[in-house]
């Protein structure tokens, strides 16, 4: 998916957001982004576009700043200059707005911290306070990352932060990381699936997670 | 029967092949109507926002795709 990852790319700080919806489950995109693709620049979400009936794709809709479709079809017929059109309509929050979208993030942050992944949580605080850092919540964020990395759970977060690192991104392979090719990425399976052994009783979580990331390594794509 | 041959020729007089899915629309058209809100319960990499509303005044390319 080059073309909407290098639209991402160069009109995202404009206020352009890429969001691809699939039918296909989570194991099937990971394992898309570990064996095929370096990763997706923009978001993936599962399912939820009912309304649209799309039945061939790929195929997309253009959305405006006041929620309006202004462009639909193949993306690959996309240009440039029609997106940069409606980027101009792009218009800063006021501070409710601001503040509920920060609060919404911050409320992510702490689903995955409750789900024990401290790593996660951490990523998505910083970016409450990245995103909005005028937002009211962008303070408590910024201590709720801390706490992530220094607090009570620093054994989980430690070895959450290593599957991270061998993975190439706590949530998925970070499109900007160098990708894993073939040997390496059996490789990558085989020290995952150690990992899932060795963290088993000292941080469970740790464990349960490269458990599941050996699992995406080491099936190939079909 | 009948109606299949009627719409054989309806489709030869309007120059359309009746084989040619490319006539056929990808997805509902919404052109210039407000776009209908997505419900997604599971992000492969999500930032907390889950509708399109939290996007309200920003852009946004809203694109379906499968791997296979």
């Amino acid at each position: 998916m080059g073309h909407l990852s290098d639209l991402q790319t160069e009109y995202g700080k404009k206020g352009l957001n890429v969001i691809a919806l699939t039918g296909e489950g989570r194991d099937v995109n990971l394992r898309y982004m570990v064996h095929n693709d370096s990763g997706f620049r923009y978001k993936v979400g599962i399912g939820g576009g009912g309304a649209y009936g799309v039945t061939g794709v790929p195929h997309a809709y253009l959305i405006d700043a006041e929620g309006i479709v202004r462009w639909e079809g193949s993306p690959s017929s996309l240009s440039g200059k029609t997106i940069e059109g409606y980027l101009k309509q792009v218009k800063p929050l006021d501070q409710a707005e601001m503040d509920r979208r920060a609060q919404k993030m911050l409320d992510l942050g702490e689903s995955l911290a409750a789900d024990k992944l401290f790593v996660r949580a951490e990523q998505q605080f910083e970016r409450v306070a990245q995103a909005y850092p005028k937002a009211d919540a962008a303070e408590k964020a910024k201590a709720r990352a801390k706490e992530m990395r220094e607090g009570d759970n620093k054994a989980e977060y430690d070895a959450q932060a290593s599957i991270a690192k061998l993975v190439g991104g706590p949530e998925a392979p970070d499109p900007n990381a160098k990708k894993l090719k073939g040997k390496q990425i059996e490789a990558a399976a085989k020290k995952l699936a150690k990992m899932a052994d060795d963290l088993a009783s000292e941080t469970p979580r740790a464990a349960k997670l490269a458990s599941e990331w050996a699992t995406i390594f080491s099936t190939p794509w079909e | 029967m009948r109606s299949a041959v009627l719409a054989a020729v309806a489709a030869a007089a309007l120059g359309v092949g009746l084989t040619n899915t490319s006539v056929v629309a990808a997805g509902n058209s919404f052109m210039g109507e407000a776009a209908p809100e997505i419900q997604v319960g599971d992000w492969i990499n999500g930032d907390g926002r889950t509708d399109l509303a939290d996007y309200k005044g920003e852009v946004v390319l809203l694109e379906f795709w499968q791997t296979h």
